[in-house]
């Protein structure tokens, strides 16, 4: 589960899907791994304006990194910055959330991640 | 804007260690259980020897009109019950065999899927073994299956394709679906020059390295609204037991995707008139379609196999000719058979006649007894296998090479214990996906029929406020 993925996801209840509560969900007893992939500068700079930064904040920080600027940098940014591009990416789509739970602020439900695969099949009462 | 300090991880090489955990789940796992819809991959998709063997004996079972019988006391419960044991399960029983005959993109996806932008991010429901993953290099895809075990195939695959790319692109793709063996054989021997044009050699180095996988089920999808550029849904909503459901699922896709965004749908037809299946209109539109799960792979090693039963080295000209055929060829070969009737009015719970004399590909290779007593009233739909240890070894044997020393030794013994599956088909007539989409309150952007299917790309209409 990338990072980047989490940036696109949301409770499966569908009550909670209407409430901004449950977006981001909140990664909980997470562990952490990193792949080694080779950066892709023209899907980055194209998908930055896709992120949810805030949301992006927010779990970047849940997952125990340093606290990202408010704003996100400019496709010019990181056009020039091969640095910070290289950042973005390790964080993006290098970073895996390997186990854990993804917990929904709304219902409080509980996703499992396993092997790096969160399950959101849903338990029958919650469909 | 050197200011910027993102976070960097500390390396921990955990890809080899998931890939193998991954592995060992999807061999292990038992059949879900949990409620729900969609799965599935490519229906008819004929994407390989394998199959061939799959899907041959087909013996289809006719079933009453789910929509019909849907006055229960609670239908909803009920389909999903009915597609929990003739899909869900099912899927999750065959998922090694069925993802090891997967490869191979349709050509009408796969030329959506090169339409979109860069950097747009994309859905996959309905996944399998995310053999779209990694068409369009950049895109950003997140796939989802209903199957755990489809999905920690797909893993491997995003797995495998992020990997630095190795001077042979083949090896490393063959080694991606936990068929190593077969699938580079199959790649490497048989493939067909249609095929290379889709994902071809030089283009497997082109692939997205970057995608993802989960677990989901179709009608309850874990995607933030609105936010997708785009999404697909190939060979999954026809498993859905009802018009409503099916329905449904489009609704859902199309709130997934942003205002503008397209969804692609893809479908079996009832109008398969070139196929040898014999379905066509005015047919049974509700079917239960087997999937012999074969202990035996297809691809018997050219090199050494001194003792391949004979109908083994019969099945590897068949599999050498089905890949040399067009792809529609293929697909007819893949689910295979005569044009075996189906049986209208044929209850779901009711027996199945077995396979009759006359199946021309497979027959060679498949007793007739493999397919009788087919009652799909218990367990995942699933015909009594022969024995239990078979359909566990056959679960099992994603690798590969295990079925192979299976093989060898079981012969014909093994073939008669090959389980059935049946799964749940609804077949589109002419026109319905586009009802369908419109009932979605979805507009459509344009549909077609390729190769035994139906299409739609469709998208919101105009005056639907998300």
């Amino acid at each position: 589960m990338k990072v980047m993925t989490l940036n696109f996801l949301t409770c499966a209840v569908k009550n909670c899907k209407s409430s901004n509560d449950s977006f981001p969900l909140h990664p909980k007893e997470a562990e952490l791994a990193k792949d080694d992939i080779e950066i892709n500068p023209q899907l980055l700079i194209n998908v930055l304006p896709r992120i949810d930064w805030a949301a992006l904040r927010t779990t970047s920080t849940e997952l125990g990194f340093p606290t990202l600027p408010e704003q996100p940098p400019s496709p010019e940014d990181l056009q020039s910055d091969e640095a910070l591009l290289k950042e973005l990416h390790e964080l993006l789509m290098e970073t895996q959330m390997m186990e854990g739970k993804l917990v929904c602020g709304h219902c409080g439900h509980e996703y499992a991640v396993k092997n790096g695969v969160a399950n959101f099949l849903l338990p029958s009462h919650l469909v | 804007m050197g200011s910027h300090s993102l976070p960097s991880v500390s390396a921990a090489d955990a890809v080899a260690k998931l890939a193998a955990a991954a592995a060992l789940k999807s061999t292990a796992a038992p059949a879900a259980s949990a409620p729900g819809s969609s799965t599935e991959t490519a229906p008819g998709a004929a994407q390989g020897a394998s199959a061939a063997v799959g899907d041959s004996d087909a013996v289809v079972t006719a079933v009453p009109s789910s929509d019909a019988t849907a006055a229960a006391v609670d239908p909803e419960a009920e389909a999903e019950a009915y597609e929990r044991a003739n899909v869900h399960n099912v899927y999750e029983a065959i998922a090694p065999h069925f993802s090891a005959t997967r490869y191979k993109p349709w050509p009408a996806v796969a030329q959506f899927l090169h339409a979109q932008q860069p950097g747009y991010v994309g859905l996959d429901v309905g996944c399998g073994n995310g053999k779209y993953l990694g068409v369009n290099k950049n895109t950003f895809m997140v796939g989802s299956d209903r199957s755990a075990n489809l999905v920690s195939h797909a893993n491997e695959r995003v797995k495998e394709l992020q990997k630095p790319q190795q001077p042979e692109a083949e090896v490393a793709r063959a080694q991606t679906e936990g068929g190593s063996k077969k699938e580079k054989k199959q790649r490497g021997e048989g493939e067909s020059k249609a095929q290379n044009a889709v994902i071809g050699k030089n283009s497997v180095r082109e692939v997205a390295v970057a995608n993802d996988v989960l677990v989901a089920d179709g009608l309850s999808l874990p995607f933030r609204e609105g936010r997708a550029d785009f999404a697909i849904c190939i060979a999954v909503i026809h498993h859905m037991s009802t018009r409503t459901r099916r329905q449904e699922a489009i609704r859902q896709l199309l709130k997934c995707v942003r205002t503008g965004g397209q969804v692609m749908v893809y479908v079996w037809a009832l109008e398969q008139g070139e196929s040898r299946r014999g379905w066509d209109e005015g047919g049974e539109q509700d079917l239960l379609v087997p999937w012999v799960l074969k202990t035996q792979q297809p691809k018997p090693k050219k090199e050494k196999q001194p003792k391949a039963p004979k109908q083994g080295k019969q099945k590897r000209q068949q599999t050498q000719e089905e890949q040399a055929n067009t792809p529609m060829q293929q697909q007819q070969a893949q689910n295979s058979t005569e044009p075996q009737e189906a049986i209208a009015g044929k209850s779901v719970g009711e027996k199945v006649e077995a396979p009759t004399s006359s199946s021309t590909l497979s027959s060679s290779s498949i007793p007739k007894d493999a397919s009788t007593a087919i009652g799909s009233g218990t367990g995942a739909g699933v015909t009594e296998p022969a024995s239990a240890d078979a359909a566990a070894a056959a679960t099992a044997d994603a690798d590969g090479s295990d079925a192979k020393a299976k093989t060898d030794t079981g012969g014909v013994a093994a073939n008669a214990a090959d389980p059935v599956f049946q799964r749940y088909y609804h077949l589109y007539r002419k026109g319905e996906l586009e009802e369908d989409v419109l009932a979605a309150r979805g507009a459509v952007v344009m549909s077609g029929y390729e190769r035994d299917n139906w299409w739609v790309v469709a998208t919101h209409a105009t005056n639907d406020e998300q």
